[in-house]
């Protein structure tokens, strides 16, 4: 063992070189690549979407003949036709994006931060705080998480916030147990004990030993807590408890639902449907390869 | 934490524009500015019509100088809030329904309108015109309550503490391949206390069972426990009258009834009829019924009954209701919605009577057209035509089907599984189904169920009558029935009362032409102001 | 071990009472009023607080939240505001409805997710099988369930007719528990079977490819292949193996779908217990709303207990203490 290696171990990992090698591992998996090109064309979207629309998403389009223009199938004027109450699909669809990645966005780091912080408290110090946070989770994960999303979003009122509120405290407790977990793992870890031996503090382990190497499954939970967000935000605007003063694709789907629209109005139903499949799905492929990354033994050799 | 949004700023500077015109006020000739109005509205689960005709509105009264925040609310609160609760802060654009009971016009003018009355969300209290609509009740003579019915409406429309943007029109979908002489119940939605289409319908084939897609399920088949007036089981119990869809109460249970002085009721009752047990019904049965009713006064009741002191037996078929106070209205609201359940069926029933489980008991047992077979929960209700009764439907039973949702009801009319839809499906979706397929036949129901724009009567500015009268004139309700209500509404008429209630409106009402213009010339007569942004100013003080 | 399961159960009463509780306090501290439909018709003051006082709305919070909890301790989760009948009767059909399409529908997806995983899992590493399986399977987890619903709707009902597009039997047919086993309920019940099939099939087969991936490396598998085994056998042997993790997995997945599968009760309008619930939040039925996620969450904590023991069972290295 050479005095350099022996540095290291003691000095730990700075947590953004452990991301920066997390990144580039995760370039190497195809599938991953596919995800962020489609992720990446997402968040373009969700950055210019509303600049693109054509029209105000709600604004009521009318026929020469003064009449509302409703349930018109795509045409020139309007790409994607417009919906039975006359408002233009494509710009109902780009403001879509935005409210999307919010609700995604916000929700995960919120997620992703919360867990972070229990499972590693937990499964750092153990003892009563990890008693009591596991018992606190048990609790949280006996929650049914459609059924408490719905409950609670009606009674708070459906607004952007609660919704986010809502997903936040239901996904945190899934990752704060794996977190934990692997926590555990990293702790018992030789030069863990190294560097307490050599009088490292306890801040200094966490942030330079545990989250280095735990960075890969706190950005997996991340990343699924997003698309978790999406699913869940569209479920519930889906189930008309959405926030009625944004366009979200769930809501979109919810009209044409409610109107009796559904299986006619292709236009106004493949959109929205298709972009939360996608965005979906780019974020399950970059989990993916952010789960073969944490199990070694899936990794090819 | 309720979203909000603000108006955009393309008002103001369109708004700028305008006053330019005008000629703009100088600064210190003008008083406060008028501050941001909250406009409260259903949410959007009761549908975007709300949100959509909250939005168009405000974009023309903005045309004011004024700024406005969108506050939608759900239902329950909304109600319990703002309806009832006094909770309105500025404004409300919201619908009442069009309950059968609503064609007479005392909800109109006394309940949403008096001093101290419960619904009176709109806080406009005015002591000569409250003594006017609680007199119109009391005077049993039609034409002195004709008289003064429309006295009350002008007194109302003078002052303008809120008024009837669109009057609500509702549909029925139903399969003309199967069915025939599906007739309207306008002015009142297609509730099931009524003769149409229920009872006018006639089946074209072998299919001899009208399935009616359906919503929601039915709360019970226990007359007393059953929210609100308008419900299924009034197929079940037989009611004294019927409202019928010329706007008369006519004979049903009881073929005839008189004031024999201001507070009491005589009332004959049709010969032969049986319960669907078998049982004659008589005198007895009604007067036990309303006896029953007065003595434990179901809450979900409570709105109706509140003014019956009670019922006595003449003879067998006649007996007198005894009123608490006179009230005219009592045939129009009372009589289409009491009913009549077998004594011999709940007399002896030990327990709480309100709470009975009369599905495990076995005891739905009323007089009226169709008699109960089956209740799957939040799936199917049966019944069957109780051919025996005086006016039995042509064909074998009626189901309700309970699908929860637009789509499978659009399905089951599409798939001849559903013969007729009234509900949920919006009504422009009805009339597009009936455009494209053959089979289906759509029948338009203009009815008196009315959006309302509201004020807040005890606050500034809407204590001015001038600014509650610019607001009237800048309410753009075309706007609101062709993009809030896709078509489905029409502007509603002057005063409190709907036109759709007949006699009983005002015809002499002038109407109000929509003039943002002229709006803006009524405030600047009174004094109002705008400044360089074309924000409204109060008058200087 | 019998310790062991004391604890455990202990530790689930614990939680059934927490989640309760939120459950209570969450209703009650909300500003929806129950009685809102029947003031817009006229309810008055004295005969609102009767309604309150008939449902145990009145006195303050905590005497409330003791007559609750009481109650649920004998059972009573009290009557439904909307039917004026006792919660259970109300829900006890409507949980057999929903069994009916989450217990077969998680099966097959478990069976058919473990049948394809083993077969993708045991395929050459970055061959085209295991790369489009895995593929495909990512992107259709990515479905969201209702989407997956109306998918089958436009297709298999709409448009081609095969099936009929929203309820649990035609109206009119066969009733009670008959109605079970006639080919007009299997009709019906096929589309919502093949969404709940389709929504667990991805979850399943990713997880069986994991196990059989991670398998095939092991020692054992090589002695058997040495052996000269044929293939599919000792592919057999691999996913032998892996079955472990996708038995523990189903009891908490079965919990998460009867959860999860409100959206595809709505959309198939199947009267389970998922769009009740739904339904009870819309018209402030408190007393249903609140038994129908206890309900929920009872089974939630079964299976992770059920699933705790299993998994003892199962894998002896698990110590339990």
């Amino acid at each position: 063992m050479t005095q350099a290696t022996d540095d290291t171990a003691i000095r730990g990992r700075g947590l953004f070189s452990a991301m920066r090698d997390s990144v580039r591992l995760l370039m190497t998996d195809s599938f991953a690549v596919i995800g962020l090109l489609i992720l990446g064309l997402f968040v373009l979207l969700a950055l210019i979407g509303p600049w693109l629309a054509p029209y105000e998403p709600f604004k009521a389009m009318m026929t020469e003949t003064g009449r509302l223009n409703r349930l018109a199938p795509p045409s020139a004027e309007h790409l994607l036709g417009t919906t039975a109450f006359g408002n233009d699909v494509l710009s109902q669809f780009l403001y879509g994006f935005r409210i999307a990645l919010i609700v995604g966005l916000v929700a995960a780091v919120a997620v992703g931060f919360i867990s972070t912080v229990f499972g590693v408290l937990s499964g750092y110090f153990g003892g009563y705080v990890d008693d009591v946070l596991m018992r606190l989770t048990d609790i949280a994960l006996s929650i049914p998480t459609l059924p408490f999303a719905i409950v609670a979003v009606a009674l708070l009122g459906p607004s952007i916030e609660n919704i986010i509120l809502v997903i936040t405290i239901l996904f945190w407790r899934n990752g704060a147990r794996i977190i934990r977990s692997a926590v555990l793992t990293e702790r018992e870890r030789i030069y863990v004990k190294w560097a307490r031996a050599a009088g490292a503090s306890h801040a200094h382990i966490i942030l330079r030993h545990i989250l280095p190497n735990i960075v890969r499954i706190v950005f997996l939970w991340v990343t699924m807590s997003v698309a978790f967000a999406i699913l869940t935000e569209a479920s519930l605007s889906f189930l008309g408890l959405g926030d009625p003063t944004v366009v979200s694709w769930g809501q979109m789907l919810n009209i044409a639902f409610s109107s009796g629209n559904l299986r006619t109005a292709w236009w106004w139903v493949v959109p929205p449907s298709l972009a939360l499949v996608l965005l979906v799905s780019s974020l399950y492929l970059i989990g993916r390869a952010y789960e073969e990354q944490t199990n070694p033994r899936l990794r090819r050799r | 934490m309720t979203a909000t949004f603000r108006m955009m700023a393309g008002f103001a500077c369109l708004s700028a524009g305008l006053t330019a015109v005008h000629g703009a006020a100088m600064a210190q000739d003008l008083g406060e500015i008028v501050p941001e109005i909250q406009v409260a509205y259903y949410a959007a689960d009761m549908g975007p019509m709300y949100e959509q005709s909250a939005r168009v509105l405000s974009e023309e009264w903005a045309k004011l100088g004024l700024s406005f925040q969108l506050q939608p609310v759900q239902f329950s609160s909304f109600i319990s809030n703002i309806v009832v609760g006094g909770g309105l802060e500025d404004m409300a654009v919201f619908t009442v329904g069009a309950d059968p009971d609503r064609v007479d016009p005392t909800y109109w003018l006394h309940d949403l309108g008096a001093c101290g009355a419960r619904r009176n969300g709109a806080k406009w209290c005015d002591e000569t015109y409250t003594a006017m609509v609680q007199k119109q009740r009391e005077l049993i003579n039609q034409d002195e309550r004709l008289k003064a019915v429309h006295e009350a409406q002008q007194y109302f429309y003078d002052q303008m503490p809120w008024w009837p943007a669109t009057n609500t029109v509702y549909g029925i979908l139903w399969n003309s391949d199967k069915w025939d002489n599906v007739t309207s119940p306008a002015p009142v939605a297609a509730h099931e206390g009524l003769i149409d289409p229920w009872l006018s319908a006639k089946p074209k084939t072998d299919d001899r069972i009208l399935d009616w897609a359906h919503y929601e399920d039915v709360t019970t088949y226990n007359p007393m426990a059953e929210e609100g007036a308008v419900g299924w089981i009034r197929f079940v119990y037989d009611t004294f009258a019927k409202n019928n869809s010329a706007g008369e109460t006519i004979p049903w249970a009881a073929t005839a009834w008189e004031f024999t002085d201001p507070q009491t009721v005589k009332i004959t009752l049709r010969e032969g009829m049986t319960f669907h047990d078998g049982e004659p019904v008589t005198a007895d049965d009604a007067v036990y019924t309303l006896n029953t009713v007065v003595e434990l006064q179901p809450p979900a009741m409570s709105s109706r009954i509140a003014n019956l002191a009670g019922a006595e037996k003449i003879d067998d078929l006649t007996f007198n209701v005894k009123l608490k106070a006179p009230d005219a209205s009592f045939v129009t609201t009372v009589l289409p919605y009491a009913f009549i359940m077998p004594e011999h069926v709940w007399a002896n029933y030990e327990g709480d009577k309100i709470a009975r489980d009369v599905v495990a008991d076995g005891a739905v047992i009323g007089s009226g057209p169709f008699k109960f077979k089956s209740w799957r929960v939040n799936e199917t209700h049966e019944l069957d035509t109780f051919k025996e009764h005086f006016n039995a439907a042509e064909y074998d039973g009626l189901r309700r089907l309970a699908l929860g949702q637009a789509d499978a009801i659009r399905s089951a009319m599409l798939s001849g599984t559903g013969d007729i839809a009234t509900m949920v499906l919006p009504v422009a979706a009805m009339s597009d189904l009936a455009a494209q397929n053959e089979q289906l036949d759509f029948l338009e129901i203009p009815s008196h169920g009315s959006m309302l724009v509201w004020l807040n009567n005890q606050k500034a500015p809407f204590t001015d009558i001038a600014f509650r009268k610019a607001l009237r004139a800048a309410t753009a309700k075309d706007r609101a029935a062709i993009e809030g209500w896709l078509g489905f509404a029409v502007p509603a008429g002057e005063g409190p009362v709907p036109k759709q209630i007949g006699i009983w409106y005002n015809p002499d009402l002038p109407e109000i032409a929509f003039d943002v213009e002229a709006a803006r010339k009524i405030l600047e007569d009174a004094g109002y102001g705008w400044d360089d942004q074309g924000r409204l100013h109060y008058p200087k003080q | 071990m019998r310790a062991y399961i004391l604890r455990r159960l202990a530790q689930s009463v614990l939680v059934v009472w927490a989640v309760t509780t939120i459950m209570f306090f969450m209703f009650r501290v909300m500003p929806a009023d129950p009685t809102a439909i029947l003031l817009e018709r006229g309810l008055s003051d004295e005969a609102r607080l009767a309604l309150m006082e008939e449902w145990g709305l009145t006195g303050s919070l905590w005497d409330q939240y003791v007559a609750y909890l009481g109650n649920i301790a004998q059972g009573d989760f009290g009557n439904s505001f909307f039917y004026r009948k006792p919660v259970w009767d109300v829900l006890f059909p409507l949980i057999v409805n929903t069994l009916w399409i989450a217990i077969p529908g998680l099966l097959m997806g478990a069976a058919l997710g473990a049948a394809i995983g083993t077969a993708v899992g045991w395929a050459p590493r970055g061959g085209k099988l295991e790369r489009s399986g895995i593929f495909l399977a990512t992107v259709i987890r990515g479905v969201p369930n209702f989407v997956i619903g109306i998918a089958l709707l436009t297709v298999f009902s709409s448009t081609l007719g095969w099936f009929p597009g929203f309820g649990m039997g035609d109206p009119g047919a066969t009733t009670g528990f008959a109605r079970y086993f006639t080919l007009d309920f299997l009709h019906h019940l096929a589309l919502p079977l093949i969404a709940v099939t389709i929504y667990f099939l991805p979850e399943n087969l990713l997880l069986m490819r994991s196990g059989v991936v991670e398998n095939r490396t092991e020692d054992y598998i090589e002695l058997v292949r040495a052996k000269g085994v044929p293939q599919r056998r000792v592919a057999w042997h691999a996913a032998r193996n892996s079955m472990l993790p996708l038995i523990t997995w189903l009891f908490p997945a079965l919990a998460e779908t009867i959860a999860g599968i409100v959206v595809i009760e709505i959309v198939f309008s199947w009267p389970g217990v998922g769009r009740e619930l739904v339904l009870a939040v819309t018209r402030q039925d408190y007393p249903l709303a609140q038994a129908a996620f206890f309900l929920l969450a009872v089974m939630i904590v079964l299976a992770n207990l059920a699933a705790d023991l299993a998994y003892g069972k199962l894998d002896p290295r698990v110590v339990y203490k």
